[in-house]
């Protein structure tokens, strides 16, 4: 059994390194005249077979160009969907929804003073964001040792928000 | 005495007729080395776990078919006996037949053994595109929608295919069976199975045990050819937050690849428009209970079908033979070349879009689906722990189901 396989092994690359398939081995050419009895007259394709060499170039090349030319005309269509049905950014919603990611920030805290002084709050924060933070401040200490000095929006790492990882850290837990 | 000779010669022919005898037969030894190698199998798919919901049913459907006598794959045939050998109950149960020449006989029918029936639904081709619907109904196409390029991921991991195919042609296989192996480099299951069924349904048994095997080793085959084949830099790449993909998007996007896969290439339809249909019902939301149908009960139902009666067609003596040993060899070869042809094409990406792309999850264009997304996430979490690559490479993922489809369609429609 092992003889018989390392003997097709030897001969594929010897086929390799030859351009046509008529000077193969004769074990392989029974398979090829036999190819030719049996795919004769019965496709449209019945001329690949009579040749390796051709067969392979041609079932290769056709291959890939037709499943990359299916593909790309699928992608032109779905590019035009995106074009036509696709969201635009909203640029107003993207503030106040990256102003909300102000409670990641740390707002920088001082020790107690009873008397409060309005926080310097970084434009475009609204003041119901500002009572939020300091609300969860003050949860937070439960007396009034701390004071929300300023709160202004934290640096974004790497282009993606704080909650949107925190969702994603969520969802790909199971993987 | 006589009573004691009677009953030894009953027993005498039941053991004869037992299994055990049969492995005696000229050639019955097989079927003794086929009960090791289902045992084997059950043993990697129940202990290992390799994908034990196919590789469990197809590796007793294995055992059963290759028990002597036990007759499950039998084919359903008609027996003529002379009238004067058969039996009375025979005559009373069938009737006579008169022949041209005057001669009469008894049609005796044999009905075919349980697996014979079932296995019509491989043979036709029905239980593939079934699969299909299903894995449809259970797919998320947003990722590929939102970023349509990943189609070229996909399209890219069935260049693995044909080069198998060279591969199986240069080793001596005829040109239908060496699609049937190519095809073991789609990396899909169904696929593989419909494709076989249609270009060479005596491989079935091992092109159906070498492709689930290997789409349970994607874990371990995949890392070495995604980190041999780029740079750490290009594996740290993250990439953008997809859009959002709107609800008429993910309606249309069944509808409108059925209709340019299927004019492209009529051969394909079946698979790609159970899938499309199965994609339909789930995001259509309309038709709550048929989606659920799919995923669940139709899926299950199906798959113990397909793997019981794949297994069934692995007999001895067309699975114990070089041809295995060399299709075990290219389907290893195959998924290799699909991973090594996608990441590349990764990095091509990579580079015509100034660095956006991860070639990481071109290896997900290989389609099994989700296994080799989690794996371009898990190697590029190595890289870069802040790196989610998983949602980018479902795009990829999903696209190699449909690019697989494709290939099989240009396969069969060229060799069948």
């Amino acid at each position: 059994m092992f003889n018989g396989l390392l003997m097709r092994i030897l001969t594929a690359l010897s086929t390799l390194g030859v351009s046509s398939s008529n000077v193969s081995g004769s074990d392989t050419s029974a398979a090829d005249v036999a190819e030719v009895v049996s795919q004769t007259d019965l496709s449209p394709y019945a001329k690949l077979f009579e040749d390796k060499t051709m067969l392979i170039t041609v079932v290769t090349a056709t291959g890939i160009l037709v499943v990359f030319f299916a593909l790309i005309i699928l992608i032109i269509v779905f590019a035009l969907f995106g074009a036509i049905f696709g969201e635009k950014k909203k640029k107003p919603a993207k503030t106040s929804a990256q102003s909300k990611q102000a409670p990641a920030a740390a707002p920088s805290v001082g020790v107690a003073s009873a008397a409060a002084a309005a926080p310097a709050v970084q434009a475009g924060i609204s003041n119901e964001v500002v009572a939020a933070i300091a609300a969860a401040v003050a949860c937070m200490d439960g007396g009034s040792d701390l004071v929300v000095r300023s709160v202004r929006r934290a640096a974004q790492p790497q282009g993606r928000p704080a909650w949107s990882n925190a969702g994603i850290i969520e969802n790909t837990r199971p993987f | 005495m006589e009573m004691l000779r009677i009953i030894w010669d009953t027993i005498l022919n039941l053991a004869n007729e037992s299994g055990f005898a049969g492995f005696f037969t000229p050639g019955g030894w097989r079927d003794g080395v086929m009960i090791l190698v289902a045992c084997f199998l059950l043993y990697l798919a129940i202990g290992r776990k390799f994908e034990p919901l196919l590789l469990l049913p197809i590796a007793f459907g294995m055992l059963l078919a290759n028990l002597p006598f036990a007759g499950l794959n039998a084919v359903p045939s008609t027996e003529l006996i002379p009238i004067a050998e058969a039996t009375a109950t025979e005559i009373a149960k069938y009737g006579t037949v008169v022949a041209a020449n005057g001669e009469e006989f008894v049609q005796v029918a044999h009905s075919g053994g349980l697996f014979y029936y079932l296995y019509l639904g491989v043979k036709l081709g029905i239980y593939p595109p079934l699969i299909f619907l299903g894995v449809g109904a259970m797919t998320d196409f947003g990722p590929l929608i939102a970023n349509p390029k990943s189609f070229l991921l996909g399209a890219a991991a069935q260049i693995g295919i044909f080069i198998t195919f060279i591969g199986a042609i240069l080793l001596g296989f005829p040109a239908n069976v060496a699609g049937s192996i190519a095809i073991i480099g789609g990396a899909d299951g169904p696929t593989a199975i419909y494709v076989t069924s249609k270009l060479a349904p005596e491989y079935l048994g091992p092109i159906a045990v070498a492709a689930y095997s290997y789409m349970a080793l994607v874990p371990i085959i995949q890392p070495f050819f995604m980190k041999a084949l780029t740079t750490p830099k290009e594996r740290r790449v993250v990439m953008e937050q997809s859009r959002n993909v709107t609800k008429t998007e993910k309606i249309i996007f069944p509808i409108a690849v059925t209709i340019v896969v299927s004019l492209l290439l009529p051969s394909a339809a079946p698979l790609v428009g159970m899938l499309m249909l199965g994609n339909l019902f789930r995001e259509s939301g309309v038709v709550a209970r048929a989606s659920n149908t799919a995923q669940n009960e139709l899926m299950n139902i199906v798959t113990i079908f397909l793997g019981t009666t794949v297994g069934a067609t692995a007999k001895g003596e067309v699975f114990l033979q070089v041809d295995t040993l060399l299709i075990i060899g290219l389907g290893l070869f195959a998924f290799c070349m699909g991973t090594a042809a996608g990441v590349l094409f990764g990095k091509v990406m990579y580079l015509f879009s100034g660095g956006k792309v991860n070639p990481l999850i071109g290896s997900a264009g290989v389609s099994a689906v989700p296994m080799a997304a989690r794996v371009s996430q898990k190697v590029g979490q190595e890289y870069n722990p802040a790196n989610f690559l998983l949602m980018h490479a479902m795009g990829p993922n999903v696209a190699g189901v449909i690019g697989s489809a494709v290939a099989a369609g240009v396969l069969i429609s060229i060799l069948g």
